[in-house]
């Protein structure tokens, strides 16, 4: 008779052990993944299907190459470029016509990456990653992408955009395309850049001064949006399965 | 909302035909085999009841407009066009643009590039011109805010379409941008490596070396 008791005791004890096990690895997935998809979808732009179809994203990219429900660099890179190694990413062209230079890396990815990353820590997780992308959608407020795109050419983060960092950035883009042209035509380009931007006439480019720049050349934005966000449930329809919303 | 969706439940309210309901149950067929194909559609009783015209369809751009279809003019718009400035060029650069994080199929660094060239705009679009018509690809203009926009169609090759966009950027110099927007990986690359590229690259060369 003891003996039975004890079995079955021990079998319940297994049992619970084993349902626990399965609730522990739940709850540590919810830390990492989807916890609340409706306070994202009040902070953002987002609805709460495009937050779940935007997480369904976030999963593909950040299992790439760490499987640890963050993105790192060079997730990060593999799926802008299709890449990740550093090298590669410029194309390797052959022609017997003309030969290319060497092409630099994309040092604007790092850029954007950093700016993603608001906790500085050197990955990616998925609320840094929505709010981030929220900026990018066509419906945010333009001030939205205006101080984005800010923050994006303030390189030493100064609050200001200096005239050597705008050289940086566009000697960097123009090597990347192997394209050259000398540092007079490039100083004139600037100069003529500030002339427009500049009217406080300090030397440097600073919020408001950007702000109306941008409003009288709507296209400098044009990066700042993608038309792909509109139609990310559709895109990535799987999230579907694990929707959290309730059929009404 | 989704879930049904994904499961194919409808309604359809009670003012609508039953060869409309029909229809729609053909169109929202969950399994693809057994979904109405394009030429089932143009066949549909509903939609052929009043007598269909042919309906074709082209890809929109979000942000612009067909100016015309028929081959291009090749005036540009008046020089009071402004140049591009530093940010404009910056923006270029394809470390700013993130389509690649939606889009399995771009990269762009591969499907999109950007040259400078001395040549005149109206030099440059007279080349392309000669291209598209060499190629049989259709050549659209496209409103922008400023420069001169087109797009390259070739039905016909995958359906690829190309993107070009031209910009003054100084007195002398015009920066160029080709972009794949539609097709796949391989006829842009055969097209614009092969072809287009060497041709406008040439010319590019000659007044260079003389700017």
């Amino acid at each position: 008779m003891e003996n039975i008791m004890l079995q079955c005791l021990t079998g319940l004890q297994h049992l619970f052990a084993s349902i626990l096990r399965c609730c522990d690895i739940d709850l540590y997935r919810q830390q990492i993944g989807l916890q609340d998809p409706e306070v994202l979808a009040r902070e953002t732009v987002f609805s709460v299907s495009e937050i779940e179809a935007l997480y369904e994203l976030f999963k593909k990219i950040s299992s790439a190459v760490i499987d640890d429900g963050l993105i790192n660099k060079e997730e990060f890179q593999l799926a802008l470029f299709k890449t990740n190694k550093k090298e590669s990413l410029f194309a390797d062209r052959e022609c017997s016509m003309i030969s290319y230079p060497y092409r630099e890396p994309k040092l604007t990815a790092f850029q954007v990456f950093d700016l993603f990353d608001t906790k500085h820590n050197g990955v990616l997780g998925f609320e840094e990653f929505a709010r981030a992308l929220s900026v990018f959608h066509p419906n945010a407020p333009i001030d939205d992408k205006i101080e984005f795109s800010f923050q994006l050419y303030d390189l030493k983060q100064q609050g200001f955009i200096e005239r050597q960092e705008v050289k940086q950035m566009v000697v960097a883009t123009l090597a990347e395309s192997g394209m050259n042209l000398s540092d007079d035509v490039i100083e004139s380009i600037i100069d003529k850049t500030f002339e427009e931007a500049d009217t406080k006439h300090d030397g440097k480019i600073d919020k408001e001064e950007w702000r109306s720049l941008v409003l009288r050349h709507p296209s400098l934005l044009k990066n700042m949006t993608l038309h792909y966000l509109k139609d990310i449930t559709t895109t990535f329809p799987s999230f579907v399965f694990h929707s959290q919303v309730d059929d009404t | 909302m989704y879930k049904k969706i994904y499961k194919g439940e409808f309604r359809c309210p009670r003012w609508m035909s039953s060869d409309l309901k029909r229809f729609l149950t053909r169109l929202l067929d969950t399994n693809p085999k057994t979904r109405i194909t394009i030429d089932d559609i143009m066949q549909d009783p509903w939609l052929t009841k009043g007598g269909l015209q042919h309906v074709r369809a082209f890809p929109r751009d979000h942000e612009e407009e067909d100016i015309s279809s028929s081959p291009m003019e090749l005036e540009p718009p008046s020089d009071t066009t402004p140049a591009l400035n530093a940010f404009d060029l910056i923006s270029f650069s394809s470390g700013l643009d993130l389509s690649g994080l939606f889009d399995d199929s771009y990269n762009p660094v591969e499907d999109g590039e950007l040259f400078i060239s001395a040549d005149s705009p109206e030099k440059i679009m007279r080349k392309i011109q000669d291209f598209a018509n060499k190629e049989e690809m259709r050549l659209v203009r496209k409103k922008k805010e400023w420069g001169w926009g087109m797009e390259l169609q070739a039905g016909g090759k995958g359906n690829l379409v190309m993107g070009i966009q031209l910009n003054r950027l100084t007195d002398e110099l015009v920066v160029t941008e080709v972009r794949r927007r539609g097709g796949d990986s391989a006829s842009y690359d055969d097209l614009w490596n092969s072809k287009l590229r060497p041709q406008l690259l040439l010319i590019d060369n000659d007044s260079a070396a003389s700017a």
